[in-house]
């Protein structure tokens, strides 16, 4: 394996002075309590709108606008954040998730001959549009290694079980050993712990959905993903037993206070809404740390992850609030904030 | 093959793509009639509407109440049921069998 590099953090002062600049932009808790108490969804949009989000002009006609001016976001905190980071792989980790979405998208829409434009998502590190292309033309050469390998099983195990499930199993494995991969080769703690914690965080996710259904441990081990802190045998060894083993055998891990809340929620409702907004909270604290760091990659992911946990509670209010559910259920729902 | 599909806001009918019914979300009750409109001449024998949009569009679905096909069924929204479709079902018993014999006692 080659040696990993060293970020130079020098190459960031400029970055960072512009991260730390708009910053101060996002939207803090007072911001995000108006949206929720606003009266209407029409007047929780223009809040966002106050604070940003859009075009600028101020004609937006409806408040189901809301979707594609997210999206819009989205795509603005990427390109920013690719004009500054020297190294644009860092950047490009966190899109890996959308790229092997849209894998799935376009092989399942293959398979049943549907399709599958509506589905796609931007932005990702490759183009959907020359994802589809490869794809079509089975031609995956310039695709990274471990996704064309993945693609290339996919393909290779659905001819032979006709299984759509195993499209999901093999790239979402792939999603997270790509995004391992490329924190192996930077020489940079926080990237590492970062996404070992969101390996660590997926798998406990998977541990109780298994369980919720009634799925055998075989399956399990099937699906974990391989590289957490946390071995995958951990899962393996208390499941068959009740829940409350797993959360005293990582009682003393990190986790710990998460999982005691978390499941307590998930035994009495059978529901993961808590526990999973307790793991964003989680990666939000975590990523809390990048404020104190001087110069260096990790205010970027620091905004990174704080602004999309943003656009994510944004979307929560604005559906909450154009179904009219009630306030106190949109808030408890609400992921902490970064400011 | 005929099909199915459902018409409302997309909240609340999102759920029935699951279901292999095709789903047309619409912000507006001119956007629903519109949608009726186009997939009415098309492969649909059944319409799911949701209520909030039923009750903006009564002619629209009236025009369509004595063909053959498609059957516009009004359903709940997310927001709770209106009694739309209900009724419909009253009046489509007294039409069919001459009483109310389903709801007599209401």
């Amino acid at each position: 394996m080659p040696k990993p590099k060293k970020i130079d953090e020098t190459k960031y002062v400029y970055a960072v002075s512009r991260i730390r600049a708009i910053e101060k932009r996002l939207l803090d808790k007072i911001k995000l309590d108006r949206m929720v108490e606003a009266k209407s969804a029409d007047e929780s949009l223009r809040v966002l709108l106050e604070a940003g989000y859009g075009s600028g002009d101020s004609d937006v006609k409806s408040v189901f606008e809301y979707e594609s001016i997210l999206k819009e976001e989205h795509n603005k905190v990427y390109s920013l954040l690719n004009e500054l980071a020297p190294e644009k792989d860092i950047i490009n980790m966190f899109l890996l998730a959308n790229d092997y979405h849209n894998i799935k998208v376009i092989l399942k829409a293959e398979f049943s001959n549907q399709d599958e434009t509506s589905l796609l998502i931007e932005p990702g590190s490759v183009p959907a549009n020359e994802l589809k292309l490869m794809i079509k033309d089975r031609n995956m050469s310039k695709m990274p290694p471990i996704m064309k390998k993945a693609v290339e099983e996919a393909i290779d195990t659905y001819s032979r079980t006709n299984d759509p499930q195993v499209i999901d199993l093999i790239l979402d494995k792939a999603n997270y050993a790509h995004m391992k991969s490329i924190s192996a080769s930077l020489d940079n703690k926080f990237v590492n712990e970062l996404i070992v914690t969101l390996i660590d965080l997926r798998n406990i996710n998977i541990f109780l959905r298994v369980k919720n259904l009634k799925k055998s441990w075989d399956f399990l081990q099937k699906v974990l993903i391989p590289g957490g802190y946390i071995d995958t045998k951990v899962f393996i060894q208390n499941f068959d037993t009740p829940i409350e083993n797993l959360v005293e055998a990582l009682r003393f891990t990190k986790y710990g206070p998460l999982l005691e809340d978390g499941i307590e929620s998930f035994r009495s409702t059978g529901s993961l809404t808590k526990f999973e907004k307790l793991s964003d909270n989680f990666i939000t604290s975590y990523v809390k740390k990048s404020k104190l760091i001087t110069f260096g990659i990790e205010p970027l992911i620091g905004y990174l992850m704080a602004k999309e946990t943003e656009i994510k509670n944004a979307r929560i209010i604005m559906v909450g609030k154009i179904n009219n559910i009630s306030n106190d259920v949109i808030r408890e729902r609400l992921r902490e904030s970064y400011v | 093959m005929y099909k199915i599909g459902v018409v409302g806001d997309k909240d609340s009918i999102l759920g029935f793509k699951a279901l292999g019914m095709s789903v047309f979300p619409v912000t507006s009750a001119i956007e629903a009639q519109e949608t009726i409109d186009k997939i009415a001449s098309m492969q649909y024998a059944v319409i799911y509407i949701t209520e909030q949009f039923a009750k903006d569009i009564v002619s629209t679905i009236e025009k369509y109440k004595d063909q053959r096909l498609p059957a516009i069924i009004p359903i709940p929204s997310n927001q709770g049921p209106l009694g739309i479709g209900m009724m419909n079902v009253k009046k489509s018993v007294e039409r069919a069998v001459g009483a109310d014999i389903l709801f007599k006692d209401e």
